[in-house]
């Protein structure tokens, strides 16, 4: 623990947590420039707190507090502007920053994990042949080898229950297309620059579409309307044909 | 029941309320209405509560309608257009009764500087399907509103019980607001982005003296700016990790074009953002007709909030501000407009 500990911080520089003003009423707390697992951690975990202590709302300025959401790195806290003491808010968030190594917190808890059916290639999946040249491998190893990765939900964001999943290892790093799509439809699967991305409304995108779900992670009429959440892992299933019109139920197992 | 009859709606026409705030953590933006204070006087005028109103909301033409099943009472807000009831003209910003065989015909203005986005109220509200406490389409993502769409010719809206009509009252209808001054030009208010330390002092510098323009590349999700000179370009602007944008944003895409993020944004994006617009002055940019030319102001947070408690306590006091039309019409030719 002490080893990896001074390995992050000499990675890490040192003015990380850095919190930023957005506006009139939203604070970004930032644990890190780029992507990595132990800034993401940082992020769930404080997004965590935020939610726990929101809920219980001992200190009053946390009564200001309308919604809070973890991202890669960072943590949106959207807050009334207008609200008592709400002038106390950033100070607080500032000290809970640093009350701790945030970047060494455990993964969230009940977390789960997706077993999600996906049929790769042909219509479902059409930049999976370019892909695979890209990559200079078949399309049946490209196949296996993205199917065999256990992926972590990084984000939701960029549209409704659209998720950001990651990682996969350097081979997938990729650029994205040079063209945007102005439309995939709802349950595309799509990586690029070591990400996967997969879309739960029909939406453009400038990533490689190599798969598609029936799984639809945006539901509207279901309570809560999205499934998946932040710290979730995801297992693809190859297979050969999906009705894509009837909606796909799956059953997450917890994750221990 | 009652219903709204989209005889011809206009291009962009969409159930709105105060949007669903809470959710950006499942990707869903609040969305809701560009203009709560124009949305707001809509209620008011019906005696309604905005908490719970429903309201169409759309840009110029805003098309024609009729009623079915009973006659409805309806305010007009927000933008100002050529409004006419069987050809007959309406006062904008005021109350009225349709009844099952009349037109309401919604055109553009003559007038400049009359706004962008209009709202059409319906006493009962709009009665379509309520999706994580709100009714507000979501028009990228398509859904809630009317089958999470802009409207078509044939649609029928089924409207709500009308509380104030068991309750009776002298002035169901009838009743008039001020006219609103939209943006003609000026300054746009605005707080440090929170990627203002990636600009140069230079950039950012530029960034405040520029005039922009409200570009024609606009809807509910921002619109673009169009300005003379070099590009608002950072060295990181392409590589920085996707982060939560709030509506006001203003990012500077990897040209260095600056687009101000609206009510129906993405809830996350990748391009640094030099300023974001306070709270008070969103629906000033979001009511701006394409060439509006505006500036940006930098301020401080409490300017930022003292605008919003002003704009919150206008619109607590809009039923203070209500007047019979006919009243309003005489106050017209002795009250110069500000």
């Amino acid at each position: 623990m002490e080893a990896e500990h001074s390995h992050n911080s000499r990675q890490v520089p040192h003015e990380y947590p850095i919190l930023r003003y957005a506006g009139d009423s939203a604070l970004i707390v930032e644990f890190g420039q780029s992507f990595d697992l132990q800034t993401n951690n940082a992020a769930l975990a404080f997004d965590s707190m935020l939610r726990e202590c929101t809920n219980s709302a001992r200190t009053p300025c946390l009564l200001s507090i309308t919604e809070t959401a973890p991202t890669f790195r960072s943590v949106l806290i959207r807050f009334d502007p207008l609200a008592p003491e709400v002038e106390k808010l950033p100070a607080w968030v500032q000290d809970m920053a640093f009350s701790k190594n945030w970047r060494e917190a455990p993964p969230p808890e009940d977390r789960r994990h997706w077993r999600i059916p996906a049929v790769y290639g042909g219509t479902a999946g059409p930049d999976l042949a370019s892909t695979a040249d890209a990559m200079g491998c078949s399309e049946t190893d490209l196949i296996s080898a993205h199917a065999a990765t256990r992926l972590r939900v990084l984000m939701v964001g960029f549209a409704p229950g659209f998720v950001y999943l990651g990682q996969l290892d350097e081979t997938w790093n990729l650029p994205r297309l040079e063209g945007i799509k102005p439309q995939v439809p709802t349950g595309s699967i799509s990586v690029a620059i070591r990400q996967t991305v997969m879309s739960a409304t029909p939406s453009p995108t400038g990533w490689r579409t190599i798969a598609r779900t029936a799984f639809q992670n945006f539901d509207p009429l279901s309570k809560p309307p999205v499934h998946l959440g932040a710290g979730d892992e995801i297992s693809f299933e190859p297979v050969n044909t999906l009705d894509f019109k009837s909606k796909l139920n799956l059953s997450p197992s917890p994750i221990p | 029941m009652r219903s709204l009859i989209a005889l011809s709606p206009g291009p962009f026409v969409s159930v709105q309320d105060l949007g669903r705030p809470g959710w950006q953590r499942h990707g869903i933006v609040a969305g809701g209405a560009m203009d709560p204070l124009a949305f707001a006087e809509g209620s008011a005028l019906l005696d309604a509560n905005s908490k719970t109103a429903t309201a169409l909301e759309f840009i110029a033409p805003g098309g024609c309608y009729t009623v079915k099943g009973g006659p409805v009472r309806f305010a007009l807000t927000g933008a100002i257009m050529t409004a006419t009831l069987n050809d007959k003209p309406l006062k904008w910003a005021t109350s009225f009764w349709i009844t099952p065989g009349d037109i309401l015909d919604l055109r553009p203005s003559s007038q400049t500087h009359s706004g962008v986005w209009g709202y059409l109220h319906a006493g009962g509200g709009f009665d379509v399907p309520q999706l994580f406490e709100s009714r507000a389409t979501h028009i990228t993502a398509g859904f809630g509103g009317h089958e999470g769409r802009c409207l078509r010719s044939g649609d029928r809206l089924p409207i709500g019980k009308d509380q104030s009509l068991t309750q009776g009252g002298d002035h169901l209808t009838g009743l008039s607001l001020p006219l609103r001054d939209f943006c003609k030009s000026g300054d746009i208010r605005v707080l440090p982005g929170p990627q203002f330390h990636l600009f140069s002092e230079e950039l950012r510098e530029r960034f405040l003296r520029t005039e922009f323009r409200i570009s024609p590349a606009r809807n509910r999700m921002g619109t673009r700016l169009d300005f003379e000179g070099e590009p608002f370009r950072t060295k990181t602007a392409l590589t920085e990790p996707s982060d939560a944008v709030s509506s006001g944003d203003i990012q500077c895409t990897g040209q260095g074009v600056p687009i101000v993020l609206l009510a129906e944004h993405q809830p996350t994006g990748g391009y640094p953002r030099i300023a974001t617009v306070i709270t008070a002055d969103l629906a000033k940019v979001a009511q701006c007709p394409i060439g509006t030319p505006i500036r940006f102001r930098l301020v401080d947070i409490s300017e930022a909030r003292a605008a919003l408690k002003k704009l919150r306590s206008n619109i607590l006091n809009l039923p203070n501000a209500r007047l019979p039309v006919q009243m309003r019409t005489h106050l017209h030719h002795v009250q110069p407009r500000e």
